[in-house]
């Protein structure tokens, strides 16, 4: 498949043996994820993410080095602005006119996670990259997909698979003319409170791109890793303090606030502490965690027959003019 | 096609009993749909009987009882065990059905024709899918995959495709909307272009819709009407189906200020609302693209409702004030909220019974969409009664006796205090442990005046002896109970009040049956929520789809008639309209047989191997032989089954060695390309020019010519020779 042939080879983009594989961002570097294949003359872009260091057209992917009218597919893995920030740019400010698929859970988080980055980014107007308006309008050229349903576009088939990691991450597997390749975005394989595991696809993928992030990193034990956190935040509550958790609002944020929510309906004495969360845009989000139950592991799709995890016992939300806050 | 496709449907043909089929592809059979009809049928049940270990797969298109209320007792009292395949909306609806329909039928009598440990078996059973997935089906069905595809009329409603690899389509697809609604989209199916055969219901053939807009405003107008005059409405609907887009439509009605219907309430009352409603908010990616886009732009879940008031009982009920709109399962008023409502609120003129679907010839509703109101009925009414006075310090004496007894049982081995950790342990669900709830488990989702935190668990010590745990055998004895339940049916006929009393530890009850004559003197009306494609649209999407075969089923015969002609006429298909119970042969090569390879035969095959198969060249004989007593199918019980008189003599494969040899076959497709890695493994260097592989250093030539062969040329040395045989062993040779 990957005899090397000459560039002025005759023959024609269809019939050639040849797949290409180009990162446009993410190679040799952590951010702004996006990954060209072409293939039997389809073209297939991977994700469309921001460099988070960098900022206006610095931050892009090099999509200079291709012809966006050219590109039948593009494919989302998951919300994070490394893998989705550049998308509303490049559906409307550039000629792409293929099609743009995510999963739900994706979609609907997307929307206002982008608006919340347009709202902090702190550069001038001219220089930004998308509009609150240009977001709004990427959502109609953005279609859904299921995980697990098939769908065919321009005689690619590609379907999705769980991957962790956060809510509606997800991992593609691409077939063309019977050759398939695995894209896993970032994915976990660790179930976790509210995510499965990563699926392993049952199929052998020929070619597979994958993430190294944490490579050369060995996690600590979830179990561990909870208790230490847990009872570190329980000591603090205890001789008196207040326990301030900076963390990104959306993704991993509400698995910890599950497992703050568990430890205080264990532990009776801690009730009269409240817990807040102080950012409006997991507000915004909350909703579509109590939605796209179905996306996340059996435990939390057995619970929902009894209460909603999402709906918080313990803890509620830090309104900006809150004067609790003291 | 080459595969051998029959189909036998067990209910649901030439008429409007639910649809249940058996597809056979091959060796595989295949259950389409399992539905039940209201009065719970036995004469069907007869027929699933014979067939139900012989079935390899069960596909669910709906999660009504239509389509799936008879999977519960086949699993649980016939023993059907095989996967079950669903979309993950039928499975949780489904259950909701199920439960749904337990709960109203206990509240009536002594229910017993399946129990909610049958109703959980079943729904463990299903393999939850999602529109599109492509699933093959393992062991028997080996090289059969069946894809779910989107159907509307109710949340995961599918149009199942079961594809044999490599050949072509069986599109199965009954009660299916290609209209747009408000929580769903409609189904493409014109979209599967001439599908090899296509099974399809004839329901509404010869049925006109009215437009959605008017059907709309006629529903708005008679609940004005009805509420200004002070009255209630009684909407019947599904339990978990339809009502959604009832429930959505109200609810949005209700938000519109200028409706004027802010004074009233509206209210949703079924056994499990609470937990349909929780469902639906969770399964947004299911519905329509409307609601999906508003529920990411807004984030506001169109299942939360604000006017819509979720009730589980008729106390619940009384709270919410009058005059108000109800909607009440069950669609068919045979049984649930629905008949009670009706009987209360059915003399009073001033009240309006709004009922959304036809069901099945026979039941109240259908007798009220047919004849209308005005007249009076005979109704047999069923209920479960709190018994009171005497009756219950009779029960409470006996009961209290029992205690005693138990007690002094009891008190020889009370010491096993640390047993307590066992009831941790065990949770399983014919565990003694959880009997109490076992006793109640009908009242599951009833409104029970004790308030737990939480699901109520009675963590209860576990009695043990030397033999284990102590058992009270009354907890085993249900199989008495029923044969009770069948003499009170037969005392109906004598009019005179029949009991039977439950010892249900809170809430002693009997269960009672009176004739009674109402007059109906509240509105009828009959307003089409069914949410299926209508007899045009239905034809115009037969045009579009162009099947080759058709098999028309689920019908009166008049609108199987209709469907068949038009498809005959329009589309110049085969067209099957099975009557119930008989089998049709939809093979579209007409000179297919199933042969047995004797044993004699299958020793003589020498086996190659070819990619991922293997071939044999085969000598035979066709002869007909009288199949083998001992190859003759059994059915559960032990007895011969029915066996057609074709099937008995059955066509064999006979050695035959009387033939010349033949010329030896090479079976594979080179690719030179793929040869020159072969080659490439063996140290040969090659490449290629004009069209021609030049192996070790052009010596050696290979040539594809047009016919497909290949040549080989080249001067002999000992690398020609190994390229021969490496050439050789590309192929497969016969």
């Amino acid at each position: 498949m990957s005899n090397k042939r000459k560039p002025d080879s005759q023959v024609p983009a269809e019939e050639s043996d040849q797949l290409v594989i180009m990162p446009l961002g993410a190679g040799q570097e952590v951010g702004r994820s996006c990954i060209m294949i072409e293939f039997k003359g389809k073209k297939i872009m991977l994700d469309c993410g921001i460099h988070p260091g960098l900022s206006g057209m610095d931050a892009l992917p090099f999509v200079d080095l291709i012809e966006a009218d050219e590109i039948d597919l593009l494919l989302i893995s998951h919300f994070h602005l490394d893998h989705c920030g550049a998308l509303p740019w490049f559906l409307l400010k550039t000629s792409f006119k293929g099609r743009c698929f995510m999963t739900h859970a994706t979609k609907a988080i997307y929307r206002w996670l982008l608006s919340d980055y347009i709202k902090v980014s702190n550069i001038a107007t001219e220089q930004m990259l998308y509009t609150e308006a240009d977001l709004e309008a990427s959502m109609d050229k953005i279609e859904t997909i299921n995980f697990h349903e098939e769908k065919d576009v321009f005689g690619i088939k590609f379907w999705a698979y769980n991957a962790g990691h956060v809510l509606g991450a997800a991992m593609f597997m691409i077939e063309i003319a019977g050759v398939k390749i695995l894209y896993t975005g970032d994915f976990s394989r660790q179930e976790d409170r509210h995510l499965m595991a990563a699926e392993i696809p049952t199929i052998h993928p020929d070619v597979l791109i994958t993430e190294s992030t944490y490579g050369t990193h060995i996690h600590e034990k979830r179990e561990d890793r909870e208790n230490r956190f847990t009872n570190l935040v329980h000591d603090i509550v205890n001789r008196g303090g207040r326990c301030l958790i900076p963390v990104f609002a959306l993704g991993r944020a509400q698995e910890l606030l599950l497992i703050l929510d568990e430890y205080w309906s264990q532990h009776p004495e801690l009730h009269d502490i409240p817990i807040y969360y102080a950012s409006s845009l997991a507000k915004k989000c909350m909703a579509v965690y109590q939605t796209y139950i179905n996306a996340m592991n059996d435990k939390i799709k057995r619970q929902i027959a009894i209460n909603n995890p999402f709906v918080f016992k313990h803890i509620s939300n830090l309104k900006v003019s809150n004067k609790h806050f003291r | 096609m080459t595969s051998i496709i029959k189909l036998q449907a067990l209910s649901g043909a030439m008429d409007e009993s639910p649809p249940c089929y058996i597809l056979q592809v091959d060796d595989v059979r295949i259950l389409l749909d399992c539905g039940w009809d209201e009065k719970f049928n036995m004469e069907f049940i007869k027929e699933l009987r014979r067939h139900v270990h012989s079935i390899d797969a069960v596909l669910l298109s709906y999660p009504d009882v239509v389509h799936l209320g008879a999977l519960p007792y086949a699993v649980g009292k016939l023993g059907l065990n095989c996967p079950i395949y669903a979309t993950i909306p039928v499975y949780k609806m489904g259950q909701m059905f199920m439960y749904d329909l337990y709960q109203s039928q206990y509240n009536m009598k002594e229910f017993c024709i399946f129990s909610l440990d049958d109703v959980d078996a079943t729904f463990e059973k299903i393999v939850q899918l999602k529109y599109n997935q492509t699933i093959p089906l393992k062991g028997k069905g080996y090289g059969l995959t069946i894809t779910p595809l989107p159907a509307g009329h109710m949340i995961g409603g599918t149009i199942w495709k079961i594809m044999k690899v490599g050949e072509e389509d069986v599109i199965y697809a009954n009660d299916f909307n290609h209209k747009k609604e408000r929580h769903l989209n409609g189904c493409e199916l014109e979209k599967l272009q001439r599908p090899s055969l296509l099974i399809t219901d004839a329901f509404n053939a010869t049925y006109q819709q009215a437009r959605r807009r008017a059907r709309d405003e006629k529903l708005m107008t008679n609940i004005l009407q009805t509420l200004r005059n002070n009255g209630n409405v009684l909407i019947a609907v599904d339990t978990a189906g339809r009502v959604l887009e009832l429930a959505h439509m109200l609810d949005q009605l209700w938000r519109n200020k200028e409706s004027g219907l802010l004074a009233y309430s509206l209210a949703l009352l079924n056994n499990v609302s609470y937990n349909v409603v929780e469902f639906a908010k969770s399964q947004i990616e299911w519905m329509s693209d409307k609601l999906m886009r508003s529920f990411e732009g807004a984030r506001n879940n169109p299942f939360q409702f604000k006017h819509l008031q979720l009730c589980h009982s008729l106390s619940e009920l009384n709270k919410v004030s009058s005059p108000k709109v109800v909607l009440a399962s069950s669609p068919d008023m045979e049984s649930g909220f629905s008949r009670e409502l009706f009987l209360q609120w059915c003399s009073n003129p001033n009240n309006s019974v709004i009922i959304t679907t036809r069901t099945s010839p026979g039941t109240l509703a259908r007798d009220l969409v047919d004849n209308g109101g005005g007249h009076t009925i005979d109704l047999t009414i069923e209920r479960r009664v709190k018994l009171e006075g005497t009756e219950l310090e009779e029960y409470e004496k006996r009961q209290r006796e029992r205690h005693d007894d138990d007690d002094l049982k009891q008190d020889g081995d009370s010491d096993s205090d640390d047993d307590i950790e066992m009831s941790v342990i065990s949770k399983g669900r014919h565990d003694i442990v959880i009997k109490q709830e076992g006793k109640i488990s009908g009242g599951f989702f009833k409104v029970t005046k004790k308030q737990h935190p939480m699901y109520p668990f009675h963590e209860e010590k576990i009695k043990c002896d030397e033999y284990g745990e102590i058992i009270k055998p009354e907890d085993y004895k249900l199989v008495e109970v029923c044969a009770e339940i069948e003499d009170n049916k037969e005392n109906v006929v004598i009019k005179k009040e029949e009991e039977e009393i439950t010892e249900i530890p809170e809430f002693p009850t009997k269960c009672i049956i009176l004739n009674r004559t109402v007059q109906v003197n509240c509105q009828v009306q009959y307003i089409d929520f069914e949410g299926r494609s209508d007899g045009e649209s239905l034809m115009k999407i037969l045009s579009q789809l162009k099947p080759r075969r058709v098999i028309v089923v689920r019908g009166n015969e008049e609108s199987t008639a209709v469907i068949a002609k038009h498809c005959l006429e329009n589309i110049q298909a085969r067209v099957f309209t099975p009557n119930k119970g008989e089998m049709v042969d939809a093979t579209s090569e007409t000179h297919i047989y199933q042969v047995r390879l004797t044993d004699a035969l299958v020793s003589q095959l020498n086996f190659q191997k070819a990619k991922d198969a293997e071939v044999a060249w085969i000598n035979a004989q066709i002869l007909f032989r009288e199949s083998q007593a001992d190859a003759k199918r059994m059915n559960a019980d032990n007895e011969p089954m029915e066996v057609d008189e074709e099937d008995q003599k059955v066509l064999t494969l006979e050695p035959y060695n009387d033939v010349a040899p033949h010329d030896p076959v090479f079976i594979n497709e080179l690719k030179l390309s793929e040869f020159k890695q072969v080659l490439a493994k063996s140290n040969i260097s090659s490449e290629f020019s004009g069209g021609v592989l030049w192996c070790s250093g052009g010596t050696i030539a290979i040539r594809k010519v047009e016919s497909g062969r290949i040549m080989l040329e080249g001067c002999i040395s000992e690398d020609y020779y190994r390229v021969k045989s490496l050439l050789y062993e590309q192929y497969a040779i016969l």
